[in-house]
């Protein structure tokens, strides 16, 4: 393991302690947050780009940190940044309001760092077994900041993650064991390295990798948010602190499907492409089209950008279902969902402490009543809505095009779900953004609040318009 | 395997399943806790025997943190839980007996006639994988069909020992630092989900999850 991947690992263990022991006033958290979030960021970028640069690595190590993890790393890390950034100013209101006392701060940044370790372990882990513990950890880590504001709707909801996500994970670990056994048999190490993959072709059971890969994933699926097992997400991210909605959407989503993927390798080099990317395809088009049904009905926002998430997911699952140059375009997809909907969680925030209320019924012209907040609101909107100039238009597009080329129903399915999807949130920004101002005084800059949003926002932009050679090629080694 | 072994396993995988089933039927939180515990005992067993036969200093260590950890640590909070929580004696289910007795034969029967013989060349004894299987299976049902939190904890820890049951049976070679950390996970979990119970308890002055309808849409 390198010394980068060591400091990077160790962190946030040390964060956590760190944030939980030291009983000083908050801002010793805070401050720590902040910090140790920028190292990790620049870590993560190191890590990443490095790999570019193609160092060697022993493809039997527990910890390798490829060019697909690393992707997922770094937009961890940059959602970790800004969710740490944010927090500060966000807890220092629910504590102003009294939701909750001093001693909760320093609780949830034990809890903040402890989840983004459990993601790191999840991105770099190159052994099945360890993937899966990386994995269920994360549930263990978050568990508990879902239910932080100790309501009874936020313990309802983090109860239904635990259980649905621990069964599921459990019949993924089942499938694990499968498929692990399988290749411990044919003398090949349980690692998902291409070179060890590469060796699989022709030595394991068809059928029981079959076997093996449905219940994986259904494991990991239920994790990702794919219909019909998301009934657990839209509950937990509205109900979680924005910071950890932002994560949870952006981030730990992403995980969940890295789990997949990784599996979807094993499977791909003993069944072929179709049998995964098959599954991959069927729980695409029903994610996005009973996702599109509830955006349409929805009337919370913060559910809105949950049901919206499942959506991406589904739109994700079916690039990597088709591969080649849509499977490029889905890891660049998740990339910009990732930061358009940290974006928008972390906006939500800023929008329930203005008016008090989840309800899209009672926001009204957020353009003229926020006008920091209600443009960035406004943006990250079109972003998911996926209308151009914004990058998720492109990916979108790249994605429905190889879908129309390989299953011409299919592709007129996801049309008709996301034209759904696009109205829906077309019909709620509406009344967001375009009704009377609520009356009060308009909303004052505040660095804190504003600078993570103006961040992900500037990202996003960017990223749509042009993307870096060093991104591009991480993508591209990413999908292959 | 020698025989003795085979039949000292089939003893003890008979308890994994055998437990779950009188889960079903139990409607008591304490013996639900009991029969976990007795069920944990023994998996450790099983794994036990399996380090015996390889000789295997780290299997007698893992066999030795389930024996702790979900014999005696995991219990004992369950049953901490229920003398100081306020919670329940008994917890109910959504199937009647002869429901969850037919829900039961339905499930030995999915595990005989279609995952026995598709693991057929995998498990080391097609007798003991149906054992390990059913009480897998036969767990999932009980967290499903389960009202009450602490009842569904005891479940989806049930399916956990079955796993591992099973697991025995593929030969599966990995490092020692794996298994202790699913371990170390179960039993975070167990606190975590016993934390929740608590909570719950708390808050809707109950652990019967059905009344939970705040998010309901």
């Amino acid at each position: 393991m390198s010394a980068a991947t060591l400091t990077l690992l160790s962190l946030p263990i040390f964060a956590s302690f760190a944030s939980f022991g030291v009983r000083s006033r908050r801002g010793f958290a805070e401050a720590l947050g902040v910090i140790v979030g920028t190292i990790e960021l620049v870590l993560a970028l190191f890590i990443a780009f490095s790999q570019l640069s193609g160092a060697s690595s022993d493809p039997r190590a527990f910890i390798l940190f490829d060019p697909l993890g690393s992707l997922f790393l770094v937009i961890i890390c940059v959602l970790g940044f800004s969710g740490l950034i944010y927090s500060s100013s966000y807890l220092a209101r629910e504590v102003a309001d009294g939701a909750i006392g001093p001693t909760r701060v320093r609780q949830y940044y034990a809890l903040f760092h402890a989840f983004m370790f459990s993601m790191f372990l999840a991105a770099g882990s190159n052994n099945m077994i360890l993937l899966w513990i990386a994995i269920e950890a994360t549930t263990l880590a978050s568990a508990f900041l879902i239910s932080f504001f100790d309501r009874p709707a936020s313990i309802e909801a983090a109860w239904k993650y635990i259980v649905i996500n621990s069964v599921a994970l459990l019949l993924g670990l089942f499938g694990v064991f499968l498929m692990a056994a399988a290749i411990d048999r044919a003398g090949m190490p349980l690692s998902f390295d291409p070179s060890v993959l590469g060796g699989l072709g022709g030595m394991l059971p068809a059928a029981l990798i079959q076997m093996a890969f449905v219940f994986i994933l259904i494991g990991y699926a239920t994790k990702a948010g794919f219909a019909p097992m998301h009934t657990w997400l839209p509950d937990a991210h509205s109900q979680a602190p924005v910071p950890v909605s932002a994560m949870l959407s952006g981030a730990l989503l992403n995980i969940a499907f890295l789990g997949i993927l990784r599996f979807k390798g094993v499977a791909d080099a003993t069944l072929g492409g179709d049998f995964a990317a098959t599954a991959l395809l069927v729980f695409g088009i029903l994610s996005v089209s009973i996702a599109a049904i509830f955006i349409l009905i929805q009337r919370q926002y913060k559910r809105l950008l949950a049901y919206s998430s499942i959506e991406h997911m589904g739109l994700i699952a079916i690039g990597m279902g088709l591969g080649g140059a849509a499977a490029v375009a889905a890891l660049l997809h998740a990339l910009y969902h990732s930061l358009a909907k940290s974006m928008l969680f972390l906006a939500s925030g800023n929008i329930a402490h203005r008016y008090h209320s989840l309800e899209i019924a009672d926001v009204r012209g957020l353009l003229k009543s926020m006008r920091i907040t209600g443009p960035i609101f406004f943006i990250g909107l079109l972003a998911v809505m996926g209308l151009p100039p914004f990058g998720t238009f492109m990916t979108k597009f790249a994605i429905l095009a190889a879908l129309f080329e390989q299953h011409l129903a299919l592709g007129i399915a996801a049309v008709i779900a996301l034209a759904l999807a696009v109205a829906g949130f077309m019909r709620h920004a509406s009344q967001i953004f375009f009704g009377d101002a609520d009356g009060k005084e308009p909303e004052r800059g505040d660095l804190a609040r504003s600078a993570p949003l103006i961040l992900l926002g500037l990202s996003l932009v960017i990223l749509g318009t042009w993307v870096p050679e060093p991104l591009v090629a991480l993508v591209r080694a990413a999908a292959l | 395997m020698d025989t003795s072994l085979v039949a000292a396993l089939l003893i003890l995988d008979t308890a994994v399943f055998l437990a779950v089933v009188v889960m079903h039927l139990a409607k008591k939180h304490s013996a639900l806790i009991a029969l976990y515990a007795a069920q944990s005992i023994a998996v450790s067993g099983m794994l036990l025997l399996i380090a015996r036969e390889e000789h295997s200093a780290s299997t007698y260590a893992v066999a030795a943190a389930i024996f702790l950890a979900k014999g005696a640590l995991v219990p004992w909070l369950l049953r901490r839980l229920l003398a100081k929580g306020n919670i329940p004696a008994t917890s109910a289910s959504y199937l009647s007996t002869p429901e969850t007795l037919f829900g039961l034969l339905l499930v030995t029967l999915f595990v005989q006639t279609l995952l026995v013989p598709a693991l057929a060349d995998l498990v080391r004894s097609p007798g003991l994988a149906f054992l390990a299987l059913s009480a897998l299976f036969a767990s999932l049902l009980l967290a499903l069909t389960r009202k009450g939190a602490l009842a569904q904890i005891v479940a989806i820890l049930a399916i956990e020992n079955s796993l591992v049951a099973f697991v025995m049976l593929l030969g599966l070679r990995t490092h020692a630092l794996l298994e202790f950390g699913i371990v170390l996970d179960i039993l975070v979990w167990a606190f975590v989900a016993s934390a929740f119970v608590g909570m719950i308890t708390r808050h809707f002055g109950s652990t019967d999850v059905t009344i939970m309808k705040q998010l309901s849409e």
